[in-house]
């Protein structure tokens, strides 16, 4: 799956509603995420439900996994994955995570809870890279 | 008389073509070359401590090739005293050695030390060079290099590799907190010297091709941008003054700009900086991540990575951004494309099913194939003989941030000759110098 495949699939989704669907659609695809993972130092705050990220470098390269109990949530989180995953820190700190989004035509449709929950994700996912360049 | 001729004649044609001592670099995996190397001639003890130092640094060059092995001393039946005693062929081919380094050290009056060496290929019976060199004598190091390079150079007709350096990144601590430093060594990792003190994340160095500067980029005061570091008095200085993040940079092969990637706006696209007018030239535009420049030897084209069809794939453009053409196809992603200094193929790092490869392809994208694979393999570097590649490996961490350790390797082109450079400590990021002679 890559950015320009979702845009596509976003792209011929014309109402919210099959949007939200494919998005959930998306989120049960995420990779497994080890219960033995959702301790606190991997909570994200400041999301209305509960998320989980974990982190790994490879070389120069970086690796997420996110776990979350809402549906829409995995959905946001797998396309954040699309963007970030296996990727070098200076790339994951370029990216217009905002732009992206409204590219797929997701962030309007968002309650702004939700959108201030994804901000602190995606914060984490580039802070975690950041510190651990 | 004239039979005598004809025997002569028809002896001389049916000798198997004669073919001079060669190792060819290019082709398929062959058993190293046995050279006979004893000791160097050496008649004070300052000059024979400094041969004895000498001939381990050319013995280790040879052999760490993969091309030589060195037979072993103890079997050598003739004497050679001096650089002028004249080889007894016999008795080198007695014991299998296919080419023979006959050398000296001498201390000059003003203080220098030379070193003058022959090369002979032992089955011709034909002396390959006759050379003198001289140095300071704290310069015995770089003048064991060069002996290396001219015998590596006579006998696979490429250019010598010794007499270079790596600029490297030094890793210390847990994986979590990691330390990392800009540094500089020798080919063989001999003479490490560290440029900064690692209060600064530091990533990606690129030496300059007078090899007076190393680009980088750095999170120096908390801002990632892409820095210059003159070699000369360590002083390091900001490129241009840019709204946005810079990142992934490579000088031109004339020295002249910088390439690199410019985030502003969240779009990352490539950009040429002119490093004396400060003019700054937009190469690509395009909403992808456009990264990873690097020229053509010729300068006339530029190879980067970007996601604009998906996943990161490699793509050529003319030098002025026109004529962008897709070259990599394979599944995966690609990243960290750089040109050959020989122009004959670009190296990259491929990442497929959960798999680091260093790959080559030619620069049309033609004969794709993966040289190297692991956990973490990254950052291929050009030797400047374009026949040798240098990268980094890191081994799996867990998640209290133990092991992970990196190191830095040097493989041939055929994907043979894997070899360890020793540092001090972890060691990733190489970025191999220009030839220094």
């Amino acid at each position: 799956m890559t950015e320009r495949e979702l845009l596509e699939n976003f792209s011929c989704l014309t109402d919210w509603e099959d949007k939200y669907r494919y998005l959930i659609e998306l989120g049960d695809a995420l990779p497994a995420f080890p219960e033995a993972d959702k301790t606190p130092a991997h909570a994200v705050p400041g999301c209305q439900s509960r998320v989980w990220m974990t982190h790994r470098r490879r070389g120069d390269r970086h690796f997420f996994n996110i776990a979350g109990d809402a549906h829409i949530v995995r959905g946001l989180a797998a396309i954040l994955l699309v963007l970030v995953d296996g990727r070098t820190v200076a790339e994951i700190q370029s990216v217009d995570f905002d732009a992206a989004f409204r590219r797929l035509g997701l962030l309007e449709h968002l309650s702004p809870t939700r959108r201030n929950g994804f901000a602190s994700l995606v914060q984490r996912v580039q802070e975690s890279a950041r510190e651990d360049a | 008389m004239t039979l005598i001729r004809f025997f002569v004649l028809v002896f001389f044609f049916a000798l198997p073509a004669a073919a001079e001592l060669r190792i060819d670099v290019t082709g398929a995996r062959s058993e190293p070359t046995p050279v006979a190397f004893p000791d160097i001639g050496a008649y004070t003890p300052e000059t024979q401590a400094i041969a004895a130092d000498m001939a381990r640094v050319i013995e280790s060059d040879l052999v760490r090739s993969g091309l030589f092995r060195i037979v072993n001393r103890d079997a050598y039946i003739q004497h050679l005293a001096s650089v002028s005693d004249r080889p007894r062929f016999a008795d080198w081919q007695a014991i299998k050695a296919h080419a023979l380094i006959q050398a000296q050290l001498d201390a000059m009056p003003d203080g220098a030390i030379r070193i003058s060496f022959r090369l002979w290929d032992v089955f011709m019976q034909q002396q390959m060079e006759d050379r003198v060199l001289s140095t300071a004598p704290d310069g015995w190091r770089k003048l064991a290099h060069r002996v290396a390079d001219i015998v590596y150079s006579r006998i696979t007709g490429e250019t010598g590799y010794f007499d270079t350096k790596v600029a490297f990144i030094s890793e210390t601590g847990n994986q979590r907190k990691r330390t990392k430093r800009l540094a500089v060594m020798d080919s063989d990792g001999a003479n490490v010297r560290y440029l900064t003190d690692g209060a600064d994340m530091v990533l990606t160095p690129r030496f300059s091709p007078n090899m007076r500067e190393i680009a980088y980029f750095s999170y120096k005061g908390g801002q990632p941008r892409v820095y210059i570091m003159d070699l000369a008095t360590n002083a390091s200085r900001l490129v241009g003054q840019f709204a946005g993040m810079t990142f992934a940079p490579r000088f031109s092969p004339d020295g002249r700009k910088l390439i690199m990637s410019l985030a502003t706006r969240g779009n990352s696209d490539i950009y040429l900086h002119d490093l004396a007018t400060g003019q700054t030239t937009q190469l690509t535009n395009n909403p992808a991540i456009d990264t990873s420049p690097s020229f053509a030897p010729d300068g006339k084209k530029i190879v980067f990575n970007s996601d604009r069809s998906g996943r990161q794939q490699l793509y050529v453009m003319d030098a002025d951004g026109g004529n962008v053409r897709r070259i990599s196809f394979g599944e995966g992603s690609y990243a960290t494309p750089v040109w050959s200094p020989r122009g004959d193929y670009i190296a990259f790092t491929k990442i497929k099913d959960g798999q680091f490869h260093i790959g080559l392809m030619r620069p049309d994208g033609a004969g794709e194939r993966l040289i190297v694979n692991g956990w973490a393999v990254e950052a291929p570097s050009w030797a400047p003989n374009g026949r040798v590649l240098s990268f980094f490996r890191q081994e799996p961490w867990d998640e209290r941030g133990a092991g992970g350790r990196t190191k830095i390797y040097t493989i041939d082109v055929t994907g043979y000759h894997e070899q360890l450079i020793p540092t001090p400590q972890d060691a990733s990021s190489p970025a191999w110098s220009p030839l220094l002679h």
